[in-house]
């Protein structure tokens, strides 16, 4: 490749991934547990894989879920194996009734009366909990903005499972949270102990 | 439509990802079921305070990845320094080595 081509090459890439990169990394810190110097490996090595295959082929339906699909494997190749094959987790029936229960409580003025009672490094905390397959379809939803169809691209699974990955892994957050606040003391007189 | 797939139908609404006809069922649904409704407003609320954090990553830092790919050590299309000096692909490049030993001297007892 000519020197010229190259560099039209590199900035044809520059535009193509330019607008994502800010969402990518932000993917890449929820991936990698809000470790930064480890996130911005991860990107770095995302774009670097990208830019190899697009030297390849420059037709790129959708940039964005081609993006992330690059990144979560190479999250998966470097720095978490054992996610090839993630455990199934089981479908805890119980976390439904504690749910509506829990909805019953705050739901007048959820902001006011349970999430403003927590700080950014708490939700975080939580957010790094859940399991694996959640959190990264929450990721690519909440943190990202992908759309399902793109995210159903990025995992390689049915759109169905997006949608149950990314409801199911909001309720186990949205459980995580009530547990620790509940623990802590945060929750408002009378919310106290009332589930379990 | 139950409540189970009313909430799935719910996230779906909070991220404008209904498919076509599924918003007057939800709708529907919601209007009769004060459960539902409730859960929509506390799962807006987790929504919204996701999107938060989403909000505070610094826009300066991923161009200076993007940048870094480009540096001189690091050639377009190629392999970046970095990634061959990783402690990974040095286990891996030594297991190579190994292997491709091992078959030499196989051979050569053969």
């Amino acid at each position: 490749m000519s020197v010229s081509s190259e560099e039209d090459v590199k900035h044809r890439f520059m535009d193509l991934v330019t607008p994502h990169k800010d969402v990518l990394l932000a993917g890449a810190l929820r991936l990698c547990n809000n470790n930064r110097p480890d996130a911005e490996d991860l990107l770095q090595e995302t774009f670097m894989k990208a830019y190899t295959a697009f030297r390849r082929s420059q037709e790129i339906e959708n940039p964005r879920a081609w993006l992330f699909k690059i990144m979560r494997n190479a999250f998966i190749n470097r720095y978490h194996k054992s996610h090839r094959e993630p455990a199934v987790v089981s479908y805890d029936e119980a976390l439904d009734d504690r749910i509506r229960a829990i909805v019953a409580h705050v739901a007048e003025d959820p902001e006011k009366v349970f999430f403003s009672r927590f700080l950014d490094s708490e939700v975080e905390e939580a957010f790094n909990s859940l399991p694996e397959q959640f959190k990264e379809a929450v990721t690519l939803c909440d943190i990202s903005g992908l759309s399902y169809e793109e995210i159903s691209e990025t995992l390689n699974v049915p759109l169905g499972t997006v949608r149950s990955r990314i409801s199911r892994g909001r309720e186990m957050l949205f459980g995580k949270l009530y547990e620790y606040a509940k623990e802590r003391g945060l929750l408002p007189r009378g919310e106290k102990g009332r589930q379990g | 439509m139950n409540c189970k797939e009313a909430r799935i139908l719910v996230h779906a609404s909070l991220d404008a990802q209904l498919l076509a006809g599924e918003k007057a069922s939800l709708d529907h649904h919601l209007l009769d079921c004060s459960g539902c409704e409730g859960y929509a407003k506390v799962f807006g609320a987790l929504k919204g305070r996701l999107s938060a954090m989403a909000a505070t990553t610094d826009g300066a830092v991923a161009t200076a990845v993007l940048d870094r790919c480009f540096e001189s050590g690091n050639r377009p299309g190629q392999q970046a320094r970095w990634l061959s000096q990783a402690p990974f692909s040095r286990y891996r490049a030594w297991r190579v080595f190994l292997s491709m030993i091992l078959v030499a001297v196989t051979l050569l007892l053969a």
